[in-house]
């Protein structure tokens, strides 16, 4: 933990000392300071100026010094030390060169091997040819995965490149090419979303394959043992069935604030009403199946408590008491409020329409549909 | 989740986010960077998990040499790997008891291993006496940049070694120097035997082959007399406890009765005596059987390398119920027999009870050997040192010499001396003793 906060803390105070190199004109600094305070800093332009190199030199120099400092001790908060001026001071040019990440690498490796290299290994293991056979045969592995991934990255980031200059001729679907491709932002939220389901996709791949080709009883003794004896047990397309439960419950909860949206003195103009009827829908739909998946989640568990009846008793009597505010229910026609079928009824279509909508609009967008 | 990521995996996914905002907000062209980070992040997961099913298919085999105290005891695991998949880097470490220590090679250590290949792993003890289990090994599968690790596991077996005590060669040829030759017992009294006792005049009777005719040329008809040979019996007991094991590496209470029984019982076994030995303690009374010369010898030294350390550190001490005087009576020859009991001084007066009655029969000497860890080592430091030594474990000999007194009054000849001195003051009082 000490070693840890040694790091940030080092790391913060070379992101401070190697601000001006972010800039990385010298000049560049003291003319904003310059503009700021106008006449008054004129006389002190010069200054600054020497200031901004004075800085500059001196994260360039921690750089250097902390890099030769990771590679002489091999330490896990230099290590992190030197990562971070390294990618805070490095010129923004030299981030396009890929070997900028093999120091990162061979830093890695060499702390890996220094935390696990004991006194006496050497002779543990007969001698240096056994520990020149690892060398190679690391070298050789991460080599191969390297022009692996840094081949592979070429497609990759062309199709992402790609992406950005979309055209999209649709009024309705451009707003979401603009949120999202040309957009810095969105464009860096999908390619996120996209390497992480690669690396799940990945993940879920290569555990199959292995339980698949070397199916390990030790290994499935392992897992059983390591889980935890108090954990509920998930019965089987219990999402599937709180989804569909999730689409029973969400109309009225879809109308009851899509209504209360509508009374705000904001009018919104095609295609931003729609969109705003999805983002409701989508939000309804996401919340209530969240609640219900706790909800019969608490149910599931092998000493139910009693705080799952009383939390289906609350739903049941705050349904009721919305209804009563709405006018649309008296307790005197008993339970079954007959005086809201009609809203009922159109929460239940205007939800499904806008259901229905976002779907062809997904498929559309995927291109799977005209 | 067959493997899990560390911390790193969180810097890289840091790094590769900076790198592809970067690119996207126009600061700098290295979004391939980013990407190519995710993608070596998604290589090593990948073969992670494909190295962590290798790891569980390790074929381990060990084999160990140097049994004998004293000496290095080396164990060896070859690890081969039946896949094609390399495994780099494997963290290895070895499970032994904390009371061995090593004196070569590391209890840990990272290494790769070839596919369809084999590593060497091996790492030697200052062997101790008694029963250890060595093993198994523990493996950690970690990628070479240490973002993903997989689940430790076991690989190979526990490997039982059994060390013998080593016998002082210098001290087996004083104890022999003690009678006149190897397999002869010294009585002093005239009977058959081969070492020539005496002469004395003819009586009719006497064999012809016997005359002494170096005497008849001068007139005297003599005949030669002959030592008597004889044999005995031995019994050897241990009674062990946990405060047999404090002290020095190699030279605990245990180790050195371990030493004196070994130094007696080959000298029994030189001498063609019978001997058995015994350990006892607090839940446990095991014993060899009765047997003479080698035999006997190798059974002594097989009995003591199958204690086992661990099982003594539970030992609360020796409480006298019976169950030894009746293993001993069951299992005692009609012979006279020589008992000759080690324990500490925390054990002896029970002991010296449970043996009572045997040393109250006509049939039965009883040694009771005190070790004195007190006096461990002293000869070897300087004469002011032990002065101030002495007075400070004054009130502890003491002690010990009140247990002497204790146990005497029982019938019981007990000795307490320095581990160095216990072998040869027996020896001495069993030749004295011999008829």
């Amino acid at each position: 933990m000490r070693s840890t906060r040694v790091a940030l803390v080092a790391a913060v105070l070379a992101a401070l000392l190697s601000f001006p190199l972010l800039d990385v004109n010298a000049s560049a600094v003291a003319q904003g300071f310059d503009v700021t305070l106008g006449i008054v800093m004129q006389r002190e332009k010069q200054t600054m100026e020497n200031f901004a190199v004075f800085m500059k030199t001196l994260a360039a120099m921690l750089a250097f010094l902390t890099t030769i400092v990771a590679a002489v001790t091999l330490s896990a908060s230099v290590y992190a030390f030197a990562l971070a001026i390294t990618v805070i001071t490095v010129n923004p040019g030299v981030m396009s060169n890929p070997l900028l990440l093999l120091p990162l690498f061979a830093y890695s490796v060499m702390d890996v091997l220094v935390k696990g290299w004991r006194r006496g290994q050497l002779t543990s293991l007969g001698g240096p040819r056994s520990l020149a056979i690892s060398f190679l045969l690391t070298l050789s592995l991460l080599s191969a995965l390297f022009a692996l991934a840094w081949l592979s990255s070429e497609v990759i980031w062309k199709y992402f490149s790609l992406l950005r200059g979309l055209e999209v001729s649709s009024p309705f679907l451009s707003i979401f090419s603009e949120l999202l491709f040309k957009n810095p932002i969105g464009l860096s939220f999908v390619i996120g979303l996209a390497l992480m389901l690669i690396y799940g996709l990945a993940r879920e791949l290569a555990e199959a394959l292995v339980a698949f080709v070397r199916p390990s009883p030790k290994a499935a003794r392992d897992a059983l043992l390591s889980m935890d004896l108090e954990a509920p047990i998930k019965p089987p397309l219990s999402s599937l069935r709180n989804a569909l439960v999730s689409l029973a419950v969400s109309p009225p909860l879809y109308y009851l604030l899509y209504n209360a949206l509508l009374l705000l003195p904001v009018q919104l103009s095609f295609p931003y009403d729609v969109l705003l009827r999805f983002v409701v829908a989508a939000l309804v739909f996401v919340v209530s199946w969240f609640l219900i998946s706790r909800l019969t989640a608490s149910f599931e568990e092998r000493e139910p408590s009693l705080l799952s009846p009383i939390a289906g008793l609350m739903l049941i009597l705050a349904t009721y008491g919305l209804l009563y505010a709405l006018a649309l229910w008296e307790p005197s026609s008993g339970l079954s409020p007959e005086a809201g079928d009609d809203v009922l009824r159109k929460a239940i279509l205007s939800y499904y329409e806008t259901i229905v909508y976002m779907g062809e609009l997904l498929l559309v967008f995927m291109g799977v549909a005209p | 989740m067959i493997t899990s990521s560390t911390q790193r995996a969180l810097a890289l996914v840091l790094l590769a986010s900076l790198a592809i905002t970067a690119d996207l907000f126009g600061l700098a062209p290295a979004g391939r960077i980013g990407v190519t980070a995710v993608l070596v992040m998604i290589a090593l997961k990948l073969y992670a998990t494909v190295a962590q099913a290798s790891l569980e298919s390790l074929r381990v085999s060990s084999r160990h040499e140097g049994a004998l105290e004293g000496r290095p005891l080396r164990v060896s695991y070859e690890i081969c790997n039946p896949t094609y998949v390399p495994l780099a880097f494997v963290e290895l470490s070895l499970n032994y008891p904390e009371y061995l220590r090593l004196s070569e090679g590391s209890s840990a250590l990272i290494a790769g291993i070839p596919p369809k290949g084999c590593m060497t792993y091996s790492v030697s003890f200052a062997a101790r006496v008694g029963e250890h289990e060595i093993g198994p090994l523990r493996a950690l599968f970690r990628d070479p940049f240490g973002i993903f690790r997989g689940r430790e596991i076991t690989i190979g077996e526990k490997t039982v070694v059994r060390v013998k005590p080593r016998e002082s060669e210098k001290l087996r040829r004083f104890l022999l120097s003690l009678s006149r030759g190897a397999g002869m017992v010294r009585t002093g009294k005239a009977g058959e035997g081969l070492e020539f006792l005496a002469t004395r005049d003819y009586m009719p009777g006497d064999d012809l082959k016997r005359i002494f005719w170096r005497a008849l040329a001068k007139g005297r008809l003599a005949v030669k007399e002959f030592d008597r040979e004889s044999t005995q019996y031995n019994v050897l007991l241990l009674a062990v406890s946990r405060d047999m094991l404090a002290g020095p590496y190699l030279q605990t209470p245990f180790e050195h009765a371990a030493r004196i029984i070994a130094s007696l019982s080959r000298y029994f076994a030189d001498r063609g005596e019978h001997q058995s030995f015994y350990l006892v303690g607090s839940r446990r009374v095991e014993g060899t059987r009765m047997a003479r010369g080698r035999r006997g010898y190798e059974a002594v030294m097989r009995a003591i390398s199958r204690v086992k350390l661990s099982s003594m550190l539970e030992e609360e001490g020796f409480s006298a119920d019976g169950r030894l005087s009746r293993a001993l009576l069951g299992s005692l020859p009609r012979e006279r027999v020589n008992l000759i009991a080690i324990a500490t001084a925390n054990n002896a007066i029970q002991l010296a009870e449970e043996l009572k009655a045997l040393a109250s029969s006509s049939r039965c000497s009883v040694y009771l050997l005190l070790l004195l860890p007190q006096l461990y080592g002293i000869e070897s430091v300087s004469p002011m040192e032990r002065a101030v030594f002495r007075i400070k474990s004054f009130q502890e000999i003491m002690a010990v010499k009140g247990a002497i007194k204790e146990i005497k009054k029982r019938g019981i000849k007990a000795i307490a001396l320095a581990p160095s001195d216990m072998a040869r003051k027996i020896v001495r009082k069993l030749a004295m003793e011999r008829v």
